[in-house]
C-alpha cells in the first residue's frame, strides 16, 4: 500500500508542477527535470511551483503525522493540532516573534515550535489533571484556539505589517512560499517524521489504557509528553511557512485507519504520504479552479474538514467513533 | 523470599489511610487468591505491586527486589498483570497478544523467533488460537478476557497477577478461567489473583488471603478454619463447604438471625 501511495504522491506532485495560471505545462516540467527548459519555465518552476509543491508535501506530511500522533496519544479521534489549539498557539508565536525580530534567520520556525509546544503542554496538563473526557479536551482546545486567534488578530491590528500576506497565514496558504523558507522547517519535519515512524508500538501499547500500558512497562505520562512534543515540532514546523492550515491532521488519520486498519505502526507510516497527497491536491485545485485568481489551500481544507468534523462529533455522540464511546 | 511481599506498607487515598502497616508474603510457585468485600483494598494491592501507586512508607518487593528500584520494563519482565477490564482497543487478537512482548523487545526491534513462539504458546494456552485474526470488537466478554490473559501469558513473567479475571463472565467462562489459572501454575509460574467470587477463589487457591478494611484478616489454605472464620466475619455471611456427586463448592449463605 505504501508503494501505491508513493506513486500516487509522485503523480500529484507532477500535476502540481504542471498545472497553474501560467502557460508552463507538463512538457516544461519534463524539460526542467532534464535540464532543457526555457528561461521562463525555469523561472516559474524554480521560484514558484517547486517551492510551493514541496511546501505542500512537507506541510501535509507534517500536519497529518501530528494529527495521528495527537489522536493516538490522547486516545481521542476528535483531536488534531488545529482542534486542540496547537496550530493557533504556533501562529501566535510566529506573529509575536515576527514583531520582535522580523529579519532574524529561523525566527519563524523557532516561534512556531515554541508556540506549538506551549499549547501541547497546556492540553497535556488539562488531560492529566482534569481527567478530561474526549469532548472536554476538544472544547478546551477550542477555547485555547479562540484565545490565540484573538491574540493574533490583536497583533495584526496594532502592527499590520508584522507578517507579509497575514490573511493567507491566518487561513493557511502556500502562496509565496520560497525555497529558503523551507530549509529549517523542512529539516525539522524530516527528523520529526523519522522519529515518529518508530513510535507505532508505543502508541499501540498506550491504546491499552493507562493501567494496561503501565503494566507492560511503559512510562505512560513521559511517553505522552514526548509524543505530544513531537507532534508540536511537526505542526509548528508546518505552520511556520504554511500558516494555519486546518483539518489535515483530523481527516487524514481517519482515512488511513479506514483503509489500513488501526495498527499505529501502519497509521504513522501512511499518514504523512496521504497528508502530502491531500494538501497537494487541494492546493493545486485551489490555485487552478478560479485561475488567475486563487483561494488559499486552508479554505479548501476547511470546506472538506469542517463537515467531516461535524460528522465525527455526531458519530461520537452515538459512541461509534473507532467503535468506542 | 516470596514472589510478592508487602512489608509494613502504609498507603491511602487523599487524607484517609487504607493500609496502616500492611504486611503479607505471597509464596512462590503457588496460586494465591485475595478475597475481601468491596473497598477492602484488594485492587489497591495490585496497583502497589505494579508500581502504579507508591506506598507512603514500607516496601513492596517482587522476587525480593524493591518495586520502586526497578525500571518499568524490568518490573514488567518479572510481573505480568491482567488489569481490570477496560474498553477494547481497536486491534486484532494477535496484535493485542503481540503487545505482551513489549517489555522484552521494546519499541523498535522486530519480533524474534522466540517472541513468535511465546505468542503462539500464549494463544494456544489461552485457547484463542483460532481467533487470532478476529478483531477484539467482534468477541464476547469472556473471549476478550481470555485474549487479554493470552497477552499477559505472552509476557512470560515468573509471576502473574490477575485483577478480577472473572468479572463480567458467565458461569461456564468462569470455570474455563479457573482451569486456565491452574494450567498457568503448572507451567511453574506464581499466580496471584484478586477474585470477588468466593467459590471460584476457594476452589482454585492454594493459599487464600482474606482482606478486611485494609488489613490481612487471615491467610491459609482454603480449608483452614481461620480462613473460613475470617471470610464469614469480613463478608458477614455463613460459608458452607458443600460436597455432592458433581464435586465440591463453597456456598455463602445469609447469616442466621
Amino acid at each position: 500500500m505504501l508503494l501505491v501511495l508513493l506513486l500516487a504522491l509522485a503523480g500529484v506532485v507532477f500535476a502540481g508542477l504542471a498545472l497553474g495560471s501560467s502557460s508552463i505545462g507538463a512538457s516544461d516540467v519534463v524539460a526542467y527535470a532534464t535540464g532543457n527548459a526555457s528561461d521562463m519555465a525555469v523561472n516559474v518552476l524554480a521560484n514558484v511551483r517547486v517551492p510551493r509543491v514541496l511546501g505542500g508535501v512537507l506541510a501535509g506530511a507534517a500536519l497529518a503525522e501530528a494529527g495521528a500522533l495527537i489522536q493516538a496519544t490522547l486516545n481521542n479521534p476528535l483531536a488534531s493540532s488545529n482542534i486542540i489549539g496547537v496550530n493557533a498557539g504556533s501562529g501566535l508565536f510566529v506573529l509575536l516573534f515576527a514583531c520582535v525580530a522580523p529579519h532574524a534567520l529561523g525566527v519563524s520556525a523557532a516561534g512556531a515550535f515554541l508556540g506549538a509546544l506551549a499549547s501541547a503542554l497546556l492540553v497535556f496538563f488539562v488531560s492529566l489533571y482534569a481527567g478530561a473526557s474526549r469532548l472536554t479536551i476538544v472544547l478546551a482546545g477550542m477555547a485555547l484556539t479562540s484565545i490565540f486567534t484573538a491574540g493574533m488578530n490583536a497583533i495584526l491590528i496594532f502592527n499590520p505589517d508584522a507578517y507579509v500576506n497575514s490573511s493567507g497565514f491566518l487561513v493557511g496558504s502556500l502562496s509565496g512560499v520560497t525555497a529558503s523558507e523551507l530549509v529549517i522547517p523542512g529539516c525539522a519535519i524530516c527528523v520529526g517524521l523519522l522519529v515518529a515512524a518508530g513510535q507505532g508500538t508505543r502508541l499501540n501499547i498506550l491504546s491499552l489504557g493507562d493501567e494496561g500500558a503501565h503494566a507492560l512497562g511503559l512510562n505512560v505520562q513521559r511517553t505522552r509528553l514526548i509524543l505530544l512534543s513531537l507532534a508540536a515540532l511537526l505542526a509548528g514546523a508546518a505552520v511556520s511557512f504554511a500558516g494555519l492550515i486546518g483539518f489535515v491532521g483530523l481527516v487524514v488519520p481517519h482515512i488511513v485507519r479506514f483503509f489500513a486498519g488501526h495498527d499505529n505502526r501502519r497509521v504513522l507510516l501512511l499518514s504523512p504520504v496521504v497528508g502530502a497527497i491531500v494538501v497537494c491536491v487541494c492546493d493545486t485545485v485551489a490555485r487552478t479552479l478560479f485561475a488567475p485568481f486563487e483561494i488559499p489551500v486552508g479554505i479548501c481544507m476547511a470546506l472538506i474538514g469542517g463537515p467531516f468534523f461535524i460528522y465525527l462529533i455526531l458519530r461520537s455522540r452515538k459512541g461509534e467513533v473507532d467503535g468506542r464511546s | 523470599m516470596g514472589a510478592l511481599e508487602f512489608d509494613n506498607v502504609v498507603f491511602g487515598y487523599g487524607g484517609s489511610r487504607l493500609f496502616d502497616g500492611f504486611s503479607a508474603l505471597f509464596p512462590t510457585g503457588s496460586i494465591s487468591c485475595i478475597v475481601g468485600p468491596n473497598g477492602c483494598g484488594k485492587s489497591t494491592l495490585a496497583k502497589l505491586a505494579m508500581g502504579l501507586v507508591k506506598p507512603t512508607s514500607g516496601r513492596v518487593r517482587i522476587a525480593g527486589r524493591d518495586v520502586s528500584s526497578l525500571a518499568a520494563r524490568e518490573r514488567a519482565r518479572l510481573l505480568g498483570v491482567l488489569v481490570q477490564q477496560q474498553e477494547a482497543p481497536m486491534m486484532t487478537v494477535r496484535e493485542l497478544v503481540v503487545c505482551g512482548r513489549f517489555p522484552c523487545c521494546g519499541s523498535f526491534s522486530r519480533l524474534s523467533r522466540e517472541d513468535e513462539e511465546r505468542i503462539d504458546e500464549a494463544l494456544l494456552l489461552a485457547g484463542v488460537s483460532e481467533l487470532r485474526d478476529r478483531s477484539l470488537q467482534s468477541l464476547s466478554g469472556g473471549q476478550r478476557q481470555r485474549v487479554r490473559m493470552a497477552m499477559v501469558l505472552a509476557q512470560d513473567t515468573p509471576i502473574v497477577l490477575f485483577d478480577e479475571p472473572t468479572s463480567f463472565m458467565d458461569v461456564a467462562a468462569c470455570f474455563d478461567m479457573v482451569r486456565l489459572i491452574r494450567q498457568v501454575r503448572q507451567r511453574g509460574k506464581t499466580v496471584i489473583a484478586v477474585i470477588h467470587d468466593l467459590n471460584l477463589a476457594l476452589s482454585v487457591a492454594d493459599q487464600v488471603f482474606v482482606m478486611e478494611r485494609g488489613r490481612l484478616a487471615a491467610q491459609g489454605e482454603p480449608t483452614d478454619g481461620c480462613v473460613r472464620a475470617a471470610i464469614e466475619q469480613s463478608f458477614g455471611v455463613r460459608l458452607e463447604h458443600v460436597q455432592t456427586g458433581c464435586g465440591t463448592a463453597w456456598v455463602p449463605f445469609e447469616p442466621r438471625e
